[in-house]
């Protein structure tokens, strides 16, 4: 497996509950973390977790502000998440094209 | 063997991404009932005109047409408004998205025709042409917002366009009465539709 073409894949986005995020966000640019969750049908938890290693990666940014008094959390994908994104579609692409 | 393993792993999660990607394009924030309250303002609007006399066929009616259709437009526009983000508020998700966005600008190329024309008729007396011009042009941005919002949206808009053709070539002389059917029917009927679906 070590030398199998997958492992060129980027591990940050390889795992599977992050390559969800990510697919959700390269087609929205920007959500609210209910919607996210909402979507993915993740629990609160496990989304955190999966975000800040996305944070981490520079992938995404994370705003939290008051609207009426309540906390909202938007995630929005950043510049450097959305060349990762279109560059590991390109490599799943080449994986499913070659003979 | 490995290869063809990471071939089968590859298609699989291409096609995960193309789900949710899909899944999260979609515009769900309409309201049933939202569509009912616009039915029932169109069929409103055609009683006002019935009972003023305003018709489509005369030319000297373009004052009162204009104003009791242009109200039913906005007070349908502002309703619609209210409902969508009263919805989106229901599900947290935020009033003004970027869905929201491309939904909007997707529709407003239709709008702008329909306005466009809608003017012309105004200014050169061709009234009988402004039913058959707003069935058009409201498909037109149906079928548009179909795009994100599915099926059920996409079926109406290619009614309107059909009744809008139908009014435009056969029914010229029966402005207020296509009205009624096309944005007094059509909505109430989707509206019911919706609603009923979220209930079961």
């Amino acid at each position: 497996m070590e030398a199998s073409s997958l492992s060129r894949l980027n591990a940050v986005i390889h795992e599977r509950a992050r390559l969800g995020i990510m697919s959700v966000l390269a087609a929205r640019n920007a959500l609210g973390f209910v919607e996210l969750r909402a979507l993915l049908d993740f629990t609160d938890g496990n989304l955190s977790v999966h975000l800040r290693t996305l944070e981490e990666a520079g992938y995404v940014s994370v705003e939290k502000k008051f609207v009426d008094r309540k906390p909202r959390t938007t995630v929005r994908i950043t510049r450097k998440g959305k060349l990762a994104f279109e560059h590991y579609v390109e490599v799943l692409g080449e994986i499913v094209r070659r003979r | 063997m490995t290869d063809l393993d990471d071939r089968g792993a590859a298609t699989r999660d291409l096609e995960r991404i193309r789900a949710l990607m899909e899944r999260a394009t979609r515009f769900s924030n309409l309201s049933g009932w939202s569509c009912i309250v616009a039915g029932l303002l169109a069929v409103a609007g055609a009683v006002v005109c019935w009972k003023i006399r305003a018709n489509f066929n005369h030319a000297f009616c373009a004052r009162p047409l204009a104003l009791v259709w242009g109200s039913v437009l906005v007070l349908a526009l502002a309703q619609g408004v209210v409902f969508t983000f009263v919805n989106a508020r229901r599900r947290g998700e935020p009033v003004w998205s970027d869905l929201t966005r491309q939904v909007v600008v997707a529709m407003l190329p239709s709008c702008f025709v329909g306005a466009v024309i809608t003017g012309h008729g105004l200014l050169t007396c061709q009234l009988d042409l402004l039913p058959p011009i707003w069935m058009l042009a409201y498909g037109m941005s149906l079928m548009a917002l179909g795009l994100f919002a599915g099926a059920k949206i996409k079926a109406v808009g290619i009614l309107f366009l059909l009744l809008g053709a139908a009014a435009l070539w056969w029914f010229r002389e029966y402005g207020l009465r296509m009205m009624l059917v096309s944005f007094g029917g059509l909505h109430v009927l989707l509206g019911i539709v919706i609603v009923w679906k979220h209930r079961v």
